[in-house]
C-alpha cells in the first residue's frame, strides 16, 4: 500500500504542476482580416464579388 | 512426503481465485472458434487412457470436459477464443494444468504429464505472459478483466478500447482508423458479422458491459472474413453463468455527466440462461466539439438496452438470441472561434488558420442543430455440433437510422454568411441477411466453409434550404426536398484450411464476394472480387514465433452513404439524382511478424506490413457529426511497423505498451466527385490521407493489491493530417488517464467504488483541425467521474475458495 500511496501522491503533484489551463478560449477567436484583391477566386482570403456581380452577366 | 503446495503457492492460488471472481461470466459460443487437442501421458511419456480433462474459463467454471481415449488423446472443438486453463487428472497421479490463450481458428496442441505423487515436489503457479500465438496474422486480445480495469471501465465505448491496440489511430467522435484505413472495421458479435455503415455509429453503440472478450485482427485475415478488412473485431458477449450475477451502477462527473446502468444474468433453468442490461449516459459534452473551451451547444445522451438468451437443448444443439438497441441524441456543436462577417465592411474576410485551412462558415449561436441515431441489431443463431465439426446458421436484422436536423430557421438567420445553405437529412438503412458457417477439425487440420448474404434497403430523405440574403432566414422559394432510395445485395462465400504440425501452422483460403446495387432511377451497378489468402507461422521454440501472410482483400463500398453526404452538404441539386460511381477496393496485402517471450514475465512483438490498393476507399466526415461517406482514390498505398511489449509480474502487476509507425497515401480522387473542389480533383499527386498519423503509442499499467486496483494509461499521437493538401499535421499530444477502484467487502455482496480521471494533465489538443468541410474536433480537457456499483447478486463462490 505504501507504493500505491507514493504513486498517488506523485500523480497529484504532477497534476498540479503539469496542467495547461490559462482560462483563455482554445482555439482563440480569429478576427476578420482585409481581403486580398489579388487572390484567386478559390483562395479563402479572396475578396468577395461585388453585391451586383452576375446581375448583368 | 513431497510438499504439493507451498504457502506461496496457496497465496497465489487465493489470488488466482480472487482474480477469477472478478470475471464471472461464461464465454459465449462463436463461429470463430479454436480447437484444443492433445495427449495425457505419464512420466515416461506413455499415453494415459481414462484421464479426465477439464477446460476452465477465467471465471473458474468448467466449459468442457472429456476423458482420454486408449491413445491418451483428447480434443475440445468449438472453443471460443479467450483465456483458459486446461487440467488433467487421474486417480493416484498428480493433476497437471496449463494456461492457454486461444485465438480464433487456432488449433492448440497440449501435452499434459501426470506423475506419481512421490515424484513431484513443486507446483509452479505461473503468472507468466502467455506464449506467443501461432496465428498467421496480427491478432491481439482484450479480456473482460482488462475492459473493467481500463479508465472509464464498462462505460467506455468499445472503440476507445480498440484504440489502445497497435496499429490503431483514434480520432474524434469515436472513430478509430486501422492501419491506414479510414474506416472499414468489421465487427462480429459471437461470430456473426454485423452489417454496418462506414461510420462508427454502431461500434460506438456496442455496450462494453455486454462484452466478455475482444479479439482484434489488424492484418492477415483468413478467408472467412470479408467486406470490411481494415480490421476485424470479434466480440464474445457475456452469457448467464451457473449463479445469478449482476450490478447496478451510477456514474457522475464532469460536464454534468449522469449515467445509470444495470446488467443482470441468471440461469432460468438447466438449459436456459438470460443476460439483460441497459444504460443511459447524459452529458453536456456529448460530441467532440470544435473547441476545448468554451463548449457551445453540445448536450446529448446515449441510451442502450441489450439482451441475450441461450438455450442448450442438449450437448449437440445450442440456440442463441441476441439483441441490442441504442438511441443517441446529440446537439451539433458550434465553433466559438468563428466570427460573423461584417456587412458594413464587406472587404473583411475570415483568415486562414496556421495550416492554411479556410475558416468554416459562421453558424449563429442560437442554432439548435441536432443528430439523432437509432441502432437496432438482432441475431438468432443455431449451432449444431456433429461428432466431428459444427455448423452455425444465423439470420440477422439491423436497423440504422440517423437524422440530421439543421435548424435552418436559425442557421440561415440574419448573422449567417450570405449564400449559406442547410439541409435536414434522414438516413434509414435496414439490413436483413444471415450467415452459415461450417467447421470440421480432422487431424491437424481445421477446415471451414461458409456463406453470408445481406440485403440493404436504404433511403435518404432530405430537405434543402437556402438563405434569403436580403432579409435573412430561409428563402421559401429555394426550399426543396426529396428522397433517394438505394437497394443493395451483397453475398460472399469462402473455404479455408488451418493446418498445424509441430511448430508449423498455415492458413490457406479463398473467398468470393459480390455486390449488386440498385438505385431509384432503375440503374444498377455490379461488382465482384476473388480473394485468395495464405499465411504461415513457425515456432522456433514455444516462446518464439514468426509469421508471414499475403493475400487479396476485396472491400465493397457502403452504397447508401454517398447520397446521404451529398444531400447533407447540398452538393447535388435537389432535383437531380446523386450519381453512384463508388467502386470496391482491391488490395494486395502482406505482413511479416515476430513474437517472442523473452522471459516468463515479458513478451515482445514486431510486425511490418504493406498494402497497395486499386480504387482505394476513403471517407469524408460531414461537419461536426459522426456521419461519414465513401469515395475512391484511383490508387492507394500504405505501410507500417508496430512493436508491442507485454509484462506481467505475479497477480499484482500487468502492463502493456505499443508503438506504431505508419503512412497511408492516395492518388487521384475518382468517385463522388461532387464532394470536392476543382483543385482537389485536379490533384493527381500522391497525397497523405487525412486519417494518417505517423507515430502512435499506447502504454498502460495495472496494479492490484487486495481489493484495490489502479490503472494508468498513456496515449501518444504525432497528429492527424491537416492543411488544404494534408501536408501539415496537428500538434502532437500526450493523453494520460487514471482509474482507481476499491471493492468493499460486504458479506459476499461486493460494492465497487471507482474514480476515473480522464486527461489528468489537462492537455489541450485537437484530434483534427479543419480540413475542407470536415470540422475541427478537440479532445476533452481534464474530467473526473465517480462510479458506484452495487451488486444484484452474491459474489460467486468457487470451489476451493475459502
Amino acid at each position: 500500500m505504501k507504493a500505491i500511496a507514493l504513486v498517488m501522491a506523485a500523480i497529484v503533484i504532477a497534476m498540479a504542476t503539469c496542467t495547461k489551463d490559462d482560462g483563455e478560449p482554445d482555439p482563440p477567436v480569429r478576427g476578420l482580416v482585409p481581403c486580398h484583391p489579388d487572390a484567386g477566386s478559390d483562395d479563402p482570403v479572396a475578396c468577395p464579388p461585388p453585391a451586383d456581380a452576375g446581375v448583368d452577366a | 512426503m513431497a510438499r504439493l503446495c507451498s504457502s506461496r503457492c496457496r497465496l497465489i492460488s487465493a489470488a488466482v481465485l480472487s482474480w477469477l471472481a472478478l470475471t464471472t461470466a461464461l464465454p459465449a459460443r462463436a463461429s470463430v472458434d479454436a480447437v484444443v487437442a492433445g495427449v495425457v501421458e505419464d512420466a515416461l511419456l506413455h499415453p494415459l487412457a481414462g484421464a479426465t480433462v477439464l477446460l476452465h474459463d477465467t471465471a473458474g467454471r468448467t466449459v468442457a470436459k472429456t476423458v482420454t481415449g486408449p491413445d491418451g488423446r483428447f480434443a475440445f472443438p468449438g472453443v471460443p477464443f479467450g483465456d483458459y486453463t486446461i487440467e488433467a487428472s487421474l486417480p493416484g497421479l498428480v493433476p497437471e494444468h496449463q494456461h492457454l490463450q486461444l485465438a480464433s481458428s487456432q488449433v492448440a496442441n497440449v501435452e499434459l504429464v501426470l506423475v506419481n505423487t512421490g515424484e513431484v515436489v513443486t507446483i509452479h503457479e505461473d503468472w507468466a505472459v502467455p506464449e506467443p500465438t501461432r496465428a498467421t496474422g496480427s491478432v491481439s486480445a482484450v479480456s473482460r478483466q482488462t475492459l473493467q480495469e481500463l479508465p472509464g471501465g464498462e462505460d467506455r465505448p468499445v472503440t476507445d478500447v480498440i484504440a489502445t491496440q497497435p496499429g490503431f489511430v483514434p480520432d474524434a467522435l469515436g472513430n478509430v482508423y486501422a492501419r491506414g484505413n479510414h474506416a472499414n472495421i468489421q465487427y462480429q458479435i459471437d461470430g456473426i458479422p454485423v452489417p454496418d455503415s462506414v461510420g462508427s455509429l454502431f461500434a460506438a453503440s456496442i455496450p462494453t458491459r455486454l462484452v466478455q472478450g475482444l479479439e482484434i485482427i489488424t492484418g492477415g485475415m483468413p478467408a472467412e472474413f470479408g467486406d470490411r478488412l481494415g480490421a476485424v473485431v470479434n466480440l464474445v458477449t457475456r452469457a448467464a453463468g451457473d449463479q445469478p450475477e449482476g450490478a447496478a451502477q451510477m456514474r457522475y462527473g464532469s460536464f454534468s455527466t449522469v449515467g445509470p446502468a444495470v446488467a443482470y444474468s441468471s440461469k432460468l433453468s438447466d438449459h436456459v440462461g438470460a443476460f439483460v442490461g441497459g444504460s443511459v449516459l447524459a452529458s453536456q459534452r456529448a460530441l467532440d466539439p470544435p473547441s476545448v473551451t468554451p463548449i457551445l451547444h453540445d448536450d446529448g445522451y446515449v441510451a442502450r438496452v441489450f439482451g441475450r438468451a441461450d438455450y442448450d437443448m442438449d450437448q449437440a444443439n445450442h440456440y442463441e438470441l441476441f439483441a441490442t438497441y441504442a438511441h443517441n441524441r446529440f446537439q451539433v456543436p458550434i465553433d466559438p472561434s468563428v466570427v460573423p462577417l461584417d456587412p458594413a465592411n464587406p472587404s473583411f474576410v475570415r483568415p486562414v488558420d496556421p495550416y492554411g485551412n479556410a475558416s468554416p462558415p459562421f453558424l449563429p449561436h442560437d442554432t439548435n442543430a441536432s443528430e439523432t441515431e437509432d441502432e437496432l441489431f438482432v441475431a438468432a443463431s443455431y449451432l449444431h455440433r456433429f461428432d466431428h465439426g459444427q455448423i452455425l446458421v444465423a439470420p440477422t436484422y439491423k436497423l440504422s437510422r440517423g437524422a440530421l436536423f439543421a435548424d435552418a430557421a436559425h442557421a440561415l438567420g440574419p448573422m449567417a454568411d450570405p449564400g449559406s445553405s442547410a439541409s435536414d437529412v434522414t438516413r434509414l438503412a435496414q439490413h436483413a441477411g444471415g450467415i452459415a458457417a461450417y467447421s470440421l477439425p480432422f487431424g491437424a487440420h481445421l477446415f471451414k466453409a461458409g456463406a453470408q448474404v445481406d440485403f440493404l434497403e436504404g433511403t435518404t430523405t432530405f430537405t434543402q434550404y437556402a438563405r434569403d440574403d436580403v432579409h435573412g432566414g430561409i428563402d421559401p422559394g429555394m426550399t426543396a426536398g426529396g428522397r433517394d432510395r438505394t437497394r443493395a445485395l451483397s453475398t460472399g462465400a469462402y473455404a479455408q484450411d488451418h493446418w498445424s504440425s509441430g511448430g508449423f501452422a498455415a492458413d490457406v483460403g479463398l473467398r468470393i464476394d459480390q455486390l449488386h446495387v440498385s438505385l431509384q432511377d432503375g440503374s444498377t451497378d455490379d461488382s465482384a472480387g476473388i480473394s485468395p489468402r495464405a499465411g504461415a507461422s513457425y515456432a522456433f521454440t514455444k516462446d518464439t514465433v514468426v509469421h508471414a501472410f499475403t493475400g487479396v482483400n476485396w472491400q465493397p463500398p457502403a452504397p447508401l452513404d454517398a447520397a446521404n453526404a451529398a444531400r447533407a452538404l447540398g452538393a447535388v441539386p435537389p432535383d437531380q439524382p446523386v450519381m453512384y460511381d463508388l467502386k470496391p477496393e482491391t488490395d494486395v496485402y502482406g505482413e511479416l511478424g515476430l513474437a517472442t517471450r523473452l522471459a516468463t514475465p515479458i513478451r515482445v512483438g514486431l510486425v511490418g506490413w504493406g498494402r497497395y490498393a486499386w480504387n482505394q476507399l476513403d471517407d469524408t466526415a460531414i461537419g461536426s457529426t459522426s456521419l461519414l461517406s465513401n469515395y475512391n482514390f484511383k490508387r492507394g498505398r500504405a505501410g507500417g511497423l508496430e512493436t508491442t511489449v507485454e509484462l506481467r509480474v505475479g497477480p499484482w502487476l500487468s502492463s502493456f505498451a505499443n508503438v506504431s509507425y505508419g503512412f497511408a497515401q492516395g492518388q487521384g480522387i475518382s468517385s463522388a466527385k461532387y464532394l470536392f473542389s476543382a483543385d482537389d480533383l485536379a490533384n493527381n499527386a500522391w497525397q497523405t490521407l487525412d486519417h494518417a498519423q505517423t507515430l502512435s503509442g499506447n502504454a498502460g499499467v495495472t496494479v492490484r493489491q487486495d481489493r484495490f486496483a489502479t490503472t494508468l494509461t498513456v496515449q501518444y499521437g504525432s497528429g492527424l493530417r491537416t492543411g488544404p493538401s494534408n501536408t501539415e499535421h496537428v500538434p502532437q499530444h500526450v493523453h494520460v488517464d487514471e482509474t482507481l477502484a476499491y471493492t468493499l467487502e460486504t458479506g459476499g455482496y461486493p460494492i465497487r467504488i471507482g474514480v476515473d480521471i480522464i486527461n489528468m494533465f489537462n492537455a489541450h489538443y485537437a484530434y483534427r483541425i479543419a480540413n475542407g468541410f470536415v470540422g475541427s474536433s478537440y479532445a476533452a480537457p481534464r474530467s473526473v467521474f465517480l462510479t458506484v456499483s452495487l451488486p444484484l447478486a452474491a459474489e460467486p463462490h468457487h470451489a476451493g475458495e475459502k
